[in-house]
């Protein structure tokens, strides 16, 4: 069984803006699923009725097999959930808030057990609202943790922290995962979708507009090779049929779905015609390659700032 | 139902602490009423008549259910909705109610504490008579909690931050002032206006708190009261049903 089955899901407010527009994904047991979009693509309205915060306004949704709306007994002890928001009042320690969480459930791990698996057992006695932004992220993962979830719902569990921060969390999310834990993830950081997602989609404007594994995802965008506009264009003859060169600011810029061997090819004309060639550097296809694509393809104004922001 | 009891009492003592640290809710909940005890000590010369007497009652419950009661759980409702919280605890294992009740313990623990504290020392110090129907009084202040811890979560719906609810809850405090009697006497009114103001929030549960003090509450009358305070009730958690807003508006 899946852990998260949602199809057809579109989701319209009511001033008509539809947020999501007929998507369909699965969350695979004891994996991470991520959703990788821009600010306004959708994820958050998608994680909403997922978490069972929103009912869908078209589409299903099944999560652990039930309804998130519907049947909300059955799905929320089996889930952790971490918002944007974060969604601990302030004035509450870190030890008062997750005994107060932990109150609330069935069968709770042991709290000190869930803040010391975030790393926060030195900081019990301090008021939330005094907690660094990335021990606040920590503390609402380890609420998330108290109930020993099979699924854990994370959206945007690392915006606004530092790499260190960062890190933390992707490891702590990956010893979960190891454990059996299903993780859907959403973020922005495209860093963050390669590190720890076994599969993916990439959310643009409420429609899914690429989505498998990594791997599946980057294939079939381009490698790129490019260098100084000092060195000039290669002649024509050096590349296949069907590879681009273009002029990106001051860089020649060389689209190729076969880098090895186009790569050769240039080094190969250079050497030839005695011409240096300066800032050479080539990357393979990535999902930033991925990711910028498909962005571009439904509005060019999107740019790389805006989405690792 | 022990799981309900625990779930509650989980975010109700949360709530408590929350209470506690913050000083100028503090301030309104517990020095407010108890000021006002001393108010009346001090303006009351010998033992209250009985008009008197259902002056002060009138006086003190409006005060708790309004400043203490409805006060505190709109407040708290505001602030705890605008921090994202009221929304996470959707996604944890308390029941909706469950989290509305616990938001309404502070107050309503504050204000049955003040109208105990109130007996105690209104007999002691005033003189005021010992309460003639205990259980009708009791049965007035259970219902103007409920009612007024309604009336908060509904006025948290159009009250877009923290710091607004001074004029959202206005309406509210007017027609309550006005209504239960507190600014104007009601037997002052022309007939129909008084009529007319037996209808409002709060006046039905002051008059069931005077009678039962003053131990003159007949079945009828009571019924009546009772009825009236019920709709009000039935109607508010109906709408809060419908309207109350668990995400961030701000």
């Amino acid at each position: 069984m899946n852990a998260v089955d949602v199809r057809d899901l579109t989701r319209t407010y009511r001033s008509g803006a539809e947020a999501v527009r007929g998507i369909s994904f699965t969350v695979r047991t004891g994996a991470v699923f991520g959703l990788l979009g821009t600010n306004g693509a959708g994820k958050t309205s998608t994680m909403d009725v997922v978490a069972g915060l929103a009912s869908p306004t078209a589409g299903t949704v099944r999560v652990l097999g039930h309804d998130p709306v519907r049947e909300r007994r059955a799905v929320r002890p089996r889930t952790g959930v971490v918002l944007q928001s974060g969604g601990l009042p302030g004035e509450l320690t870190v030890a008062e808030a997750v005994r107060m969480w932990a109150g609330t459930m069935r069968r709770p791990r042991p709290a000190a057990e869930a803040i010391e698996a975030v790393d926060l057992t030195e900081r019990l006695d301090v008021p939330i609202k005094s907690l660094s932004g990335g021990e606040r992220r920590r503390l609402d993962l380890a609420v998330a943790l108290l109930g020993r979830p099979e699924l854990l719902l994370l959206d945007e569990p690392t915006t606004g922290l530092d790499a260190e921060s960062r890190r933390r969390i992707w490891t702590l999310i990956r010893t979960l995962v190891d454990d059996g834990t299903a993780v859907l993830l959403t973020t922005h950081h495209l860093e963050e979708a390669e590190e720890l997602s076994d599969s993916l989609a990439i959310l643009h404007r409420g429609r899914i507009v690429a989505e498998g594994t990594l791997d599946e995802v980057v294939a079939g965008h381009r490698a790129e090779i490019r260098w100084g506009t000092a060195a000039g264009r290669p002649p024509a003859g050096i590349l296949d049929a069907g590879e681009a060169v273009e002029i990106d600011g001051r860089h020649v810029v060389v689209r190729t779905a076969a880098l090895q061997r186009t790569l050769a090819r240039v080094l190969r004309w250079a050497e030839d015609a005695a011409v240096t060639l300066p800032e050479l550097r080539a990357t393979p296809a990535s999902l930033e390659s991925a990711f910028l694509a498909v962005a571009r393809a439904g509005d060019p104004a999107h740019t790389l700032e805006e989405v690792s922001r | 139902m022990t799981a309900v009891l625990h779930r509650t009492y989980s975010l109700g003592r949360a709530e408590v602490l929350l209470l506690r640290r913050n000083k100028t809710l503090l301030f309104t909940a517990l020095l407010l009423p108890l000021g006002l005890i001393a108010l009346l000590a001090g303006v009351e010369d010998g033992a209250p008549d009985d008009a008197a007497a259902a002056g002060m009652v009138s006086m003190f419950t409006g005060m708790v259910l309004l400043f203490v009661v409805y006060y505190t759980v709109l407040s708290a409702s505001v602030a705890r909705r605008e921090e994202g919280v009221l929304q996470r605890l959707r996604t944890g294992e308390a029941a909706d109610a469950e989290v509305l009740t616990a938001l309404a313990l502070p107050g309503s623990l504050v204000a049955a504490a003040q109208v105990v504290l109130f007996g105690l020392v209104g007999g002691a110090v005033i003189g005021l008579p010992v309460p003639g129907d205990p259980v009708v009084v009791l049965l007035a202040v259970l219902l103007g909690v409920v009612l007024f811890a309604v009336a908060g979560l509904l006025t948290a719906v159009i009250s877009r931050t923290v710091e607004s609810v001074q004029i959202t809850s206005l309406p509210v405090l007017a027609v309550c002032l006005f209504g239960g009697g507190l600014v104007v006497p009601l037997d002052t009114m022309p007939d129909d206006l008084e009529r007319l103001c037996g209808f409002t929030p709060l006046a039905p549960v002051l008059e069931l708190a005077r009678e039962g003090w003053l131990g003159t509450a007949d079945l009828a009358g009571t019924a009546g009261q009772v009825g009236i305070v019920l709709a009000w009730i039935v109607a508010g958690v109906l709408l809060v049903r419908t309207s109350f807003r668990w995400s961030p508006r701000a």
